[in-house]
């Protein structure tokens, strides 16, 4: 082994996980990364251990910001007079790629942190990548978000 | 040479007899032979091995399917009779308890490999593939486009108003894989030849790109359908419709649809929800509609106006302006089309002001 | 060598000869695929079926076909070309018999033929001069023992994922290379109740 991170070659990992490296790289969510899925994982995983972040805590907070700015119909809604959230939803569902059967809603939710004026813009399908596989998506990838920008913006 | 002659052989016979052993379990093992398959009281001939979705599939029987086989939108149910597995670990999480009872499956896991027997929906059989091709498109607003598709083979289709199909997005650019997206049909269902789409352009999103990118005039493209339970139904009540953005499509097509008798009877009240007047159209053709037919209203409503629009009509969001509009609600049946969040919305008002939730319709396919 | 009784061979290889904590055979897909209880289980049991199929299979190769010929010194070959021909064999056999287990197995069985723990028990079996029965006791034993090790680590591996916290420099590959080794040095506790060589 040549780095204390790079673990076996692919070809003798697990091949589930192999076969969600592909469906993710096909569906652009590795966009421009380059890394192995597992190093992308670890990686992010250990800019939030660094960032102290409640992970738990602060997914459940995206989710309420949703379902509270889905009632706008579009049109923006104000939540804890913190947030300015709105809902922009269509028609549909998405498989999530790692296979464990969660149809996620196409909603893109863009909420503003008033006291800050710092906007997070994220999917449910990301939202739910992020909660249930700690996975923030490639560096190039449209809808990726860092670590430690969503910890600045809910602060 | 004799050193060298019997490991090679030795070693190569080996190999030739296990590759025979191999080919000869494929032939046995893998080849599963034409099995006979009952779809209600109709049989096919099939060739085993094959998931009952793409099985279905090849024999021109379309099962809706929104995931692409990967056993997440469960929209591929079907009742299964006889002859196949017992329920697999990737179909337990998507179906209840009373549907497992009930012999309900996916049919995009269960693979057909002996006689077998299924039941599906009789208007699943309705449901063709076609090929068209790009007409003209019609640039709604900025971000709502209509299309218009001349159909090639079949040549024509039946379908009523208010149904919808599902557009086939080939691979291109960065996309590898074709995937398929229901879109309602905006055109009247008296014309059977064309099909006409209402578009609206999502970020990143594949199948818009691709329409509004890629597409160009004369390409052919491929869709199947018609699919969905949102039509008109023939009863005497009133008709209260409520769409927002691209919904307005199959409303459109039911409007279309209806004689002017119809329209003097039932008195049908169309309300359109949009955020501020850039998110409007078709308001003219609407206007038009009004002053031919007497019985006919249409109610658009902004969330919020900009300064600028000079917008005199109805303001606030739509759930608040249907009940300013409507009185009686008693003898009314609601038609609704739009993001999930406005068919919640709608319904909730809907139900509260007396429509029973059965007299209530619109496309699931969120 | 003394004709060991079968079912001492058997619970050798499970605990005291085990092939991946005694004699680290297979450790590639047991670090990889041990993350999971579910699917260490779903690898660990295809290796049980795989190893106790082929340790007979080459045992035969070896005995009716190599020493005859005076052929011995091929049996890296030969063994490797039964393996893989064998997995195909299984995967098939699977795929017809049961959707529910080919749904649950079937994308591990590739994966095995790399398993050098698989070539490993095969080779084992000649060097110890094993007999037929005692080739089958030994290759079901050292499948079981696999699937036993690669269990436990990923009991501990779940469990970790949990509740420890480890010091960056040891995450991921070192810290679950420390915890084989105490693995392995518990099941040599087990080494006071039978030996075999």
């Amino acid at each position: 082994m040549t780095s204390s991170r790079d673990m076996p070659a692919p070809s003798t990992g697990d091949p589930l996980f192999a076969k969600i490296e592909s469906v993710l790289r096909k569906g652009n969510y590795l966009k421009g990364d380059d890394r192995p899925l597992r190093r992308i994982l670890d990686d992010d995983a250990a800019e939030v251990a660094r960032l102290n972040m409640d992970l738990e805590a602060i997914t459940s907070l995206m989710k309420r910001l949703y379902d509270e700015g889905r009632k706008g119909l579009g049109d923006p809604v104000r939540v804890d007079d913190i947030f300015e959230v709105s809902v922009r939803e269509d028609r549909g569902i998405l498989a999530c790629p790692f296979r464990d059967h969660f149809p996620a809603p196409k909603a893109v939710v863009e909420a503003v942190n008033l006291k800050t004026g710092r906007t997070l813009r994220y999917t449910i399908l990301a939202w739910h990548m992020i909660r249930e596989h700690g996975f923030f998506q490639g560096k190039g990838s449209p809808f990726r978000i860092e670590p430690a920008g969503l910890k600045d913006f809910l602060d | 040479m004799n050193a060298f002659l019997i490991p090679a052989l030795s070693i190569a016979g080996l190999t030739t007899v296990l590759a025979i052993i191999i080919l000869i379990a494929e032939r046995y093992l893998m080849d599963y032979g034409e099995v006979d398959l009952h779809v209600n009281d109709k049989t096919f001939h099939v060739k085993g091995g094959n998931t009952l979705l793409n099985t279905l599939k090849e024999q021109k029987v379309f099962i809706p399917s929104a995931c692409g086989g990967r056993a997440t939108c469960a929209y591929c149910k079907v009742k299964a009779v006889s002859g196949f597995s017992e329920v697999l670990p990737t179909e337990i999480p998507l179906l209840t308890k009373e549907e497992i009872e009930a012999n309900v499956r996916l049919s995009c896991q269960i693979k057909v490999k002996n006689e077998a027997a299924i039941e599906i929906p009789e208007e699943l059989f309705r449901i063709k593939e076609y090929r068209a091709t790009y007409e003209l498109m019609r640039d709604l607003t900025y971000d709502i486009r209509l299309f218009r598709f001349k159909l090639i083979e079949p040549a024509h289709i039946d379908y009523k108003a208010g149904q919808y199909i599902q557009f086939r997005s080939p691979e291109y650019g960065e996309v590898s894989e074709p995937v398929y997206r229901a879109y309602s049909m905006c055109s009247r269902c008296e014309d059977k030849d064309h099909i006409e789409l209402m578009v609206r352009r999502v970020p990143e999103g594949i199948a818009t790109t691709y329409l509004f990118d890629h597409l160009k005039v004369g390409e052919e493209v491929v869709f199947t359908g018609p699919f969905g339970d949102f039509y008109l139904r023939d009863t005497d009540r009133r008709v209260i419709c409520v769409a927002g953005g691209s919904g307005m499509a199959p409303i459109r097509s039911i409007m279309m649809g209806m004689t002017s008798q119809e329209i003097e009877q039932r008195q049908p009240i169309f309300f359109f929800g949009a955020r501020s007047r850039r998110d409007l159209f078709m308001v003219e053709e609407w206007r038009e509609m009004e002053r031919t037919n007497k019985g006919f209203t249409f109610v658009p409503a902004l969330s919020s106006p900009e300064p600028d629009d000079d917008w005199t009509g109805e303001t606030g969001r739509i759930t608040d302006v249907i009940s300013r509009h409507v009185r009686d609600f008693s003898q009314c049946e609601g038609y609704l089309c739009g993001s999930p969040g406005l068919l919640n919305a709608c319904v909730e008002v809907l139900v509260s002001q007396g429509i029973p939730e059965e007299r209530i319709y619109y496309d699931k396919f969120a | 060598m003394e004709q060991l009784g079968i079912f001492v061979i058997f619970f050798a290889s499970i605990f005291t000869s085990n092939i991946l904590l005694t004699n680290f055979l297979g450790m590639c897909s047991y670090l990889s695929v041990s993350r999971e209880l579910k699917t260490a289980w779903g690898l660990g049991i295809a290796v049980v079926f795989v190893m106790t199929v082929t340790s007979v299979a080459n045992y035969f190769v070896y005995y009716y076909l190599l020493v005859p010929l005076k052929l011995e010194y091929l049996q890296y070959i030969a063994f490797i070309v039964v393996i893989a021909a064998l997995v195909q064999l299984v995967e098939m056999i699977v795929d017809r018999v049961s959707d529910r287990l080919y749904a649950a197995l079937g994308i591990f069985l590739p994966l095995i033929t790399v398993n050098c723990a698989i070539l490993g028990s095969s080779l084992f079996l000649v060097i110890r001069k094993y007999d037929l029965f005692q080739s089958l006791a030994f290759g079901l034993g050292s499948g079981i023992g696999w699937l036993t090790a690669i269990m436990a680590l990923a009991g501990i591996r779940s469990k970790m994922a949990r509740r420890s916290k480890v010091i960056p420099a040891l995450e991921g590959p070192g810290i679950v290379l420390i915890v084989t080794g105490i693995i392995a040095l518990g099941f040599i506790g087990f080494s006071g109740m039978v030996q075999i060589n």
